[in-house]
């Protein structure tokens, strides 16, 4: 079975294609949207969403979100005393996913579409592929964040459209499309993005400014860092979410008897923000030049991706467009509806025969040359693009190089990826050498051709004519491909840890978010949280379903009565 | 992909029907798997661009896509050395690149202007920057109410409040007069203002530009795009004078974020240049910095004598000498001409004469290069505050200044021709006199601004009228050259001959004849804006200019870049000036325009 998968920075999310539609499947909890947090206790322990998020205030040194933003890198979360790579930590999200499909169909899924944002690199594609692998998910297919939005919105009627403009600002990334529809042909016209631009950034703005105004004591800064750090991230959360609907909202941090808060506007927000709304126009501006068409001919702006909610990114937009955006498609489900849409296109089924889509590569690749300058002296470094950005994908496409020095054996270059003329600007993909005859500078020429695939993975031929070898390699460096054993016995570490059984997942995570509540008052209400622990305790060491359910359903009424949000 | 092959691929008649192009690509695509055959992907991809480009081009009843001459030039031919011979018919090579920017209301037509340093080599190059429309002005008013759809969405934050609709009344563009503040505070004085800005200019003009940038930022993508673009190329011509409103504008667009792109746009390339510039003369004013000593060093006037160059390290010197060529190169007009030329005498140093050897690649880029030599800074409008008295006792040194330019005639006989030349004449004695400087100098001084104005006028003239005028500087260069290489680098970028350099008397009376002429057939009139003028040089000239000037043919290229030693600067320009005269190419008058 072959599932759809939105693997976000903040939450993600699963699909199926089902009956000629795409369909959302809910989580044990019933909710569409699974938070892609991850806790792991000392013992092996583990907790996945909801109930994992709401221990980042009371375990911040077991728990991990956003690590989204590592995929690719060598940097590792510590949990329970233990290093996890962002996709070891992907892949318990992954299989939390499968999961939930498993319950509701009945069948395990094997196989997987997972969305990622376009401007991701060949790293974090294969970082992505890999947390796949590890959750026993056979990944057919990646598929750009805005792409599969730009699916899902055009399934709606699938009709002819002109270009439209897909804005897609995630928690952690943002990306823009230009695509356009006609006869069924979905066709990407031109990407662009920032890896390292979403809602996490205008949380750490918004924390920045706050700060100082909550704590003038500099209590806070005694606190260890990843403690801090959670409180005052989980702060700028629910004041950036309610100032999505209020112009003021109360900016709060609770730390142990002490509570600090300040009141924070929609326009202190948007003053604080102002650095991140201007990078937003960049990837705009390169999009729609890169595929020559005019903002004003954009048929919609259609918006994706939960930071597309904050009413100061609206109005960036509204300004930047001139009218205002389009909202026909759900900010956080389209794209892992677009996921399913394009799983259907690769289980060919029948009730997607009109349709086909087409990608485009959103960066330049490349190797590194030198070139001898007209005074004889040799310029090393320099990029020479093979691939340019926004060609449509599948592509295959060579250059023809040759050798600097006399007798030279060996001839080496690296596989980038990026803009720049030198690659030191550029992201190094891989290295690659190809040994060729001794003869003269200049004699010995070679073809490097560049495959790049409709996953947005890149494959490197080398073929020297003089010899007639060729030497291919799929871009991947040592540390990039671990072989099946090291996979093996990652994926052995990861089954070693515990989980709690399905049906209790609606107690765990009742129970994670009583005690973040705990935490998060003080004084009388706080003792009556802590009354309610005790008694939902004491109900579930009964073990009578009946008397559990009716203390859950109090417990959480009370909590949202004191929460003061409703259960919708 | 031809045309006909492209059409016969995605089996349709050639037509200009766009639509029916797009619709037999969906069939064929839908017939099979691009993942499993890339190469047919891709050769259907191209057959859909060709149609297309063929349909669109029968629509607009232009020339079919294969009679179109092939976009690319193979590099070889221009090792040609008869190229420039064969090239009729190819005008858009040798026309000049360089327009300005135009001055008002973010107009979209300066993109195309390519700003570069005061004498830098430029290569042409295609430009990348699809030109951004013009707007419709008051496409704003209609889009509130498309706001409409927004309510009917369950799950959007209702965004746009009544109050937040309000910003659909900024989307109307108002037509600001701050580019025109900008741009009249940029260019006071014309072009050739490098002045730096007062305090009382330099405070407007950043206002100015503060009131741009607001626009920028309230305007929409294609108002910000405009807006970034002219602002780019306003600022890039009025360099240096633009210098201190640089940090605030590159850091508003981030321009530095485009440096190294393989796509930055020319004018922010040159930006992005100069900003460097900047920071590395602030970094090394300071004293700590270790190349702080060798700065302050070269920037002594004069030669100095061996033992006062011991004040810095020859190792320093080197460095900064060469860091400055290589990355800054227009800081080195901070540095003294002479000292640096001293210090290169002195061995040891890398200079520009020394790079390298002939190399084949010189004709390639021979051919190709264009050129914009440095222009006149001199000032020959009365811009200078004018002392409305002329008495009596300036009548005589009015006399031999009118003598001195036109060799005959008084006051009042130009008077009669051009009342206001005649204000200049005497405005600038009767100031001279005030400062009580000597009769024959005063002379000399108008005698320039005269010859100035009147090579001015030949410049926007006619060919004729040019060709006397450069006979006449050819003359003057020569015998600038004769006192010295300074004094005739002093004349071309000053227009000021040195007064004690010896003029021969058959070149004194040409120039007056000259100015007399253009005096009488009334052409001496305020000079026009001059246009930033540049040409191509063709190779044969090049020839030309390295056989008789006997300078090698790199140093060639540098003094042609402004970079060069006074010495090259000026054989150089005396050889380029005598071979264009000689020649009877297409190019001449462009290139006599130039010089």
């Amino acid at each position: 079975m072959l599932i759809g998968i939105d693997l976000g920075t903040t939450n993600s999310a699963v699909t199926v294609w089902r009956d000629g539609r795409s369909e959302l499947i809910a989580n044990a909890l019933g909710e569409f949207l699974t938070p892609s947090a991850v806790s792991i206790e000392k013992g092996g322990q583990t907790y996945v969403g909801a109930a994992a998020l709401d221990r980042t205030a009371t375990h911040p040194a077991d728990t991990a979100t956003s690590f989204k933003r590592l995929m690719g890198t060598e940097k590792v979360a510590q949990l329970g005393g233990k290093p996890y790579r962002a996709e070891e930590l992907s892949a318990l999200i992954l299989m939390s996913l499968r999961d939930d499909v498993a319950a509701a169909t009945g069948e395990i899924p094997t196989e997987a579409v997972i969305t990622v944002p376009a401007y991701f690199n060949d790293r974090q594609r294969k970082a992505t592929r890999r947390a796949g692998e590890l959750a026993g998910l056979t990944v057919r297919r990646l598929i750009n964040e805005p792409t599969a939005a730009a699916l899902a919105f055009g399934m709606q009627d699938r009709g002819d459209r002109e270009p439209f403009l897909v804005f897609d600002l995630g928690g952690g990334t943002f990306d823009v499309s230009v695509v356009e529809m006609f006869e069924g042909i979905v066709e990407v016209r031109a990407s662009a993005g920032d890896n390292r631009l979403g809602g996490d950034d205008f949380n750490l703005a918004l924390a920045a400014m706050m700060q100082p105004k909550i704590d003038p004591d500099g209590t806070l800064s005694k606190l260890p860092a990843d403690r801090r750090a959670a409180l005052l991230t989980r702060a700028a959360e629910t004041a950036r979410r309610a100032l999505s609907v209020s112009d003021t909202a109360e900016f709060v941090v609770v730390n142990g008897e002490q509570r600090l808060a300040a009141p924070v506007t929609a326009a202190e927000l948007e003053l604080c923000c102002d650095a991140l709304l201007k990078r937003l126009r960049d990837p705009v501006v390169r999009a729609l030049r890169d595929c020559a068409i005019d903002a004003e001919t954009l048929s919609e702006i259609v918006l994706v991706g939960g930071a597309t909610r904050m009413p100061i990114v609206r109005s960036a937009i509204t300004r930047m467009f001139g009218r205002f955006p389009d909202s026909r498609v759900h900010p956080d489900h389209a794209v892992a509806l677009g996921a399913a849409v394009q799983a259907g296109l690769l289980a060919r089924d029948a009730a997607l025969d009109e349709i086909r889509i087409t990608d485009v590569c959103p960066f330049t690749l490349g190797i590194d040359v030198s070139e001898r300058d007209r005074f004889g002296g040799v310029q090393n470094g320099l990029f020479s693009p093979i691939i340019d950005r926004n060609t449509t994908v599948p592509v295959s496409r060579a250059g023809y190089y040759h050798t600097m020095a006399d007798n030279q054996k060996v001839i080496e270059m690296g596989v980038y990826q990026g803009e720049a003329r030198e690659v030191a600007g550029n992201i190094k993909l891989g290295t690659l050498k190809v040994p060729v005859p001794p003869r003269p500078a200049g004699e010995i020429s070679v073809e490097v051709r560049f495959s790049y695939d409709s996953s947005g993975l890149l494959e490197v031929d080398v073929t020297v004519p003089a010899t007639g070898l060729t030497r291919s390699l799929m871009i991947i460096d040592e540390a990039d491909r671990p072989d099946e054993r090291e996979i093996a016995k990652r994926r052995a570490e990861l089954s070693k840890l515990k989980f709690h059984p399905r049906e209790s997942a609606e107690n765990v995570a009742l129970m994670a978010r009583a005690q973040r509540c705990y935490e998060d008052f003080i004084g009388d209400e706080r003792q009556m949280i802590g009354a309610w622990i005790t008694d939902f305790s004491g109900a579930l060491e009964k073990q009578d379903p009946r008397h559990i359910a009716d203390a859950r359903e109090m417990l959480s009424g009370n909590l949202d009565s004191i929460e003061g949000h409703s259960p919708l | 992909m031809s045309p006909a092959t492209a059409w016969k691929l995605l089996g349709i008649a050639r037509s200009t029907d766009t639509g029916a192009v797009r619709r037999a690509y969906a069939a064929l695509l839908k017939a099979f798997d691009p993942d499993s055959d890339p190469d047919a992907f891709a050769r259907l991809r191209e057959a859909r661009d060709a149609a297309l480009a063929n349909a669109r081009a029968l629509a607009a009843k232009a020339v079919p896509v294969e009679d179109l001459p092939e976009p690319e030039e193979d590099e070889d031919e221009w090792d040609d050395h008869d190229y420039f011979d064969e090239q009729d018919g190819s005008d858009e090579q040798s026309a000049p690149l360089t327009e300005r920017p135009e001055p008002w209301t973010y107009s979209a037509a300066g993109l195309d202007a390519v700003p570069r340093a005061e004498g830098s080599v430029v290569i042409p190059l295609p430009d990348s920057n699809a030109p951004m429309p013009v707007l419709n002005p008051g496409f704003g008013a209609g889009s509130a109410k498309d706001g409409a759809p927004l309510a009917a969405d369950p799950w959007a934050v209702p965004a746009l409040s009544p109050a937040q609709a309000e910003y659909s009344e900024h989307l109307v563009l108002k037509r600001t007069p701050a580019d025109q503040r900008l741009w009249g505070l940029l260019y006071a004085n014309g072009d050739d203002d490098t002045a730096p800005f007062n305090a009382a200019e330099l405070k407007g003009a950043k206002h100015a530009q503060n009131d741009v940038l607001a626009d920028a930022s309230a305007g929409n993508l294609a108002m910000h795009g405009v807006i970034e673009n002219w602002l780019a190329n306003a600022l890039a011509g009025a360099w240096p004078r633009s210098a201190p409103l640089l940090e605030a504008a590159s850091g508003y667009f981030g321009w530095e974020r485009e440096a190294g792109k393989l796509s930055e746009r020319a004018s922010i390339a040159f930006l992005n240049a100069r900003l460097k510039g900047m920071r590395f003369e602030a970094k090394v004013l300071d004293p700590k910095h270790r190349l702080h000593k060798a700065w302050v060093e070269l920037q002594r006037e004069g030669s100095g004598n061996a033992l006062s160059r011991m004040r810095a390290s020859k190792h320093d010197v080197r460095t900064l000498l060469e860091g400055v060529r290589k990355n800054f190169p227009e800081l080195e007009e901070h540095l003294d001409a002479q000292r640096v030329a001293a210090w290169e005498k002195s061995g040891g140093m890398p200079g520009p004469s020394r790079n390298g050897g002939p190399s084949w690649r010189w004709w390639a880029i021979g051919a190709f290069v264009l050129i914009r030599l440095l222009m006149a800074i001199g000032d020959t409008s009365p811009s200078k505050p004018v002392n409305p008295l002329d008495t009596p006792e300036d009548l005589p040194v009015t006399q031999q200044a009118v003598i001195a330019a036109f060799g005959s005639g008084t006051i009042d006989t130009v008077q009669q021709s051009n009342a206001e030349l005649a204000q200049l004449i005497k405005s600038n004695v009767s100031m001279d006199r005030t400062e009580n400087v000597p009769a024959d100098h005063i002379a000399a001084h108008v005698a320039n601004l005269i010859r100035e104005r009147a090579l001015e006028a030949a410049r926007s003239g006619s060919l004729a009228d040019l060709e006397s005028a450069m006979r006449v500087r050819l003359g003057l260069l020569r015998a600038a050259k004769a006192k010295d290489a300074a004094a005739c680098t002093r004349f071309l970028r000053l227009a000021k001959l040195d007064d004690d350099v010896a003029v021969p008397k058959a070149v004194i009376a040409a120039d007056q004849k000259f100015s007399s002429a253009m005096l009488l057939s009334g052409k001496l009139g305020l000079p026009p804006r001059r246009e930033g003028a540049s040409a191509m040089v063709p190779g044969v000239i090049m020839g030309q200019i390295i056989r008789s000037s006997g300078v090698p043919e790199a140093r060639v290229r540098q003094a042609m870049g402004g970079k060069g030693s006074d010495a090259d600067s000026c054989l150089v320009r005396i050889a380029l000036l005598q071979a264009t005269l000689a020649w009877k190419g297409k190019d001449r008058w462009a290139i006599l325009k130039t010089l």
